[in-house]
């Protein structure tokens, strides 16, 4: 405690300085305590559902078989190797905390040149991470190419085949692994690209355009014998299915990074802001770079909820 | 102490940090890739192991989450009132946790029967694609 160095704007003396900081860095703090009451409840609400699936004897998702794409390793050298690009997201964003304290610390030297320069490099930090989200999301909603469309009998509950998009090829499958029909590239190709949910009889007029009768033939059987009604989903996740793992999965990982990522893109924004202020001599005029503080409280406390989001959703 | 010196304090403080995270973030990945094979190798059971690495998982990560908020944030060297009061708080966030997993625990035995096994709950097609549904997923 006799360590402690006044902080000059804490309230004064016969304000009773109890906390030693300013009112806007309370504030912050405050705020960021509130913020952090929301985002625990949004991942216990993740381990209750995924607690919650585990006694059902529900699988849930693995994430190493989810999140498998890195941008040039899948587009360029086709491997799918999992969690490498989560790796390098969590790294970009410890990054882009790192710059933002060396801002602070140039602050409280008031080295406006230094402010600036390390301001800018935690909003392209920021910028990056937001980037990288959405390649991730791109990915996580068209999904994999083995993931399966599910054939669905007349009561709309009942699974009756999955039609799977393998690489080069379209089979229909039973639910022991059995192929019952394949068909041709160019329908898997087109059906890969439909949009969720397409009409089974839509399906089946695709099936005889792109050369794959035997498809054709056996939905036919499928509507005929099991009243089949609709397919389901394509691979990948919406928010009623996904091919992951139980539908809370995939709402769960919308919310929350989604939430996460919303909280990134603002902080963005309030840096590029202040980086503006900076270079303008707002804070100089001032006498001192608080403001730099503030918005960097709220900057790590965003790492800081990536520390869990990244350990709940993708290492566990 | 002069302005220079306590810039390359402040510097050396922040490089430190930045390594702690650093690593324990490569040690977490490096487990994540390994965690599928640690239990051939020690010849532990599949639960112990599940077990072991989850709750590294978590020690780790409280501590990253200690690091960031302590030396980032600046929490570390403030005054313990303030420390107090930002930290006390989550008492009912660990309420919640232990209310919470228990919960969820308990709820999913008692529905195991109707959603457990190899069935597949899926919603009805029509009922998705109506406007409204009353229809409760069950994940």
């Amino acid at each position: 405690m006799s360590k402690l160095k006044v902080d000059p704007l804490a309230l004064g003396p016969d304000e009773r300085p109890l906390l030693n900081a300013s009112y806007g860095k309370l504030m912050m703090w405050f705020f960021l305590m509130s913020d952090a009451f929301t985002f625990s409840s949004l991942l216990i609400a993740y381990g209750a559902l995924r607690i919650r699936s585990g006694a059902q004897d529900v699988p849930w998702a693995n994430p190493e078989e989810v999140y498998t794409h890195t941008p040039v390793l899948y587009e360029v050298f086709h491997l799918e190797w999992p969690l490498v690009f989560v790796g390098i997201m969590t790294f970009i964003l410890i990054l882009s905390s790192v710059t933002m304290v060396l801002a602070v610390e140039a602050g409280h030297r008031r080295s406006q040149k230094e402010v600036a320069k390390w301001m800018l490099w935690t909003v392209a930090g920021g910028l990056a991470f937001v980037l990288c989200q959405a390649y991730e999301w791109y990915h996580f909603i068209v999904g994999h190419s083995d993931g399966a469309f599910r054939l669905l009998a007349e009561n709309g509950k009942e699974v009756v085949a999955l039609l799977v998009a393998e690489p080069g090829v379209m089979a229909l499958k039973n639910f022991d692994g059995e192929i019952l029909a394949t068909g041709s590239t160019a329908f898997s190709n087109y059906v890969n690209g439909l949009a969720e949910r397409p009409d089974v009889m839509e399906l089946i007029r695709i099936a005889k355009e792109y050369n794959a009768p035997e498809i054709g033939a056996l939905l036919q059987t499928g509507v005929d014998t099991y009243g089949v009604e609709g397919v389901l989903t394509s691979g990948g996740a919406n928010m009623l299915v996904n091919e992951y793992g139980p539908p809370a999965f995939a709402n769960l990982f919308f919310f929350v990074t989604g939430f996460h990522g919303t909280h990134v893109f603002s902080g963005v924004v309030i840096n590029f802001i202040i980086y503006l202020n900076v270079i303008k001599g707002t804070y100089e005029k001032r006498g001192h770079y608080e403001m730099v503080e503030k918005v960097g409280l709220y900057w790590h406390f965003v790492d800081l909820v990536w520390v869990f989001v990244f350990t709940f959703f993708y290492l566990i | 102490m002069n302005a220079m010196a306590e810039a390359t304090n402040g510097k050396k403080a922040i490089y430190r940090t930045t390594l702690i995270l650093s690593v324990l973030t490569a040690f977490e990945f490096l487990l994540a890739g390994l965690k599928g094979s640690l239990s051939e190798w020690l010849g532990w059971s599949q639960d112990t192991v599940w077990l072991l690495v989850v709750l590294t998982f978590v020690i780790l990560t409280i501590f990253k989450a200690y690091y960031i908020v302590s030396e980032f944030m600046h929490l570390g060297h403030e005054m313990r009132r303030l420390i107090l009061s930002i930290l006390v708080p989550f008492i009912f966030i660990v309420w919640l946790i232990i209310g919470m997993v228990i919960e969820g625990d308990w709820y999913g035995r008692l529905t195991k029967d109707a959603y457990g096994s190899n069935q597949i709950e899926l919603p009805a097609l029509d009922e998705m694609q109506g406007e409204q549904s009353e229809v409760t997923y069950y994940g």
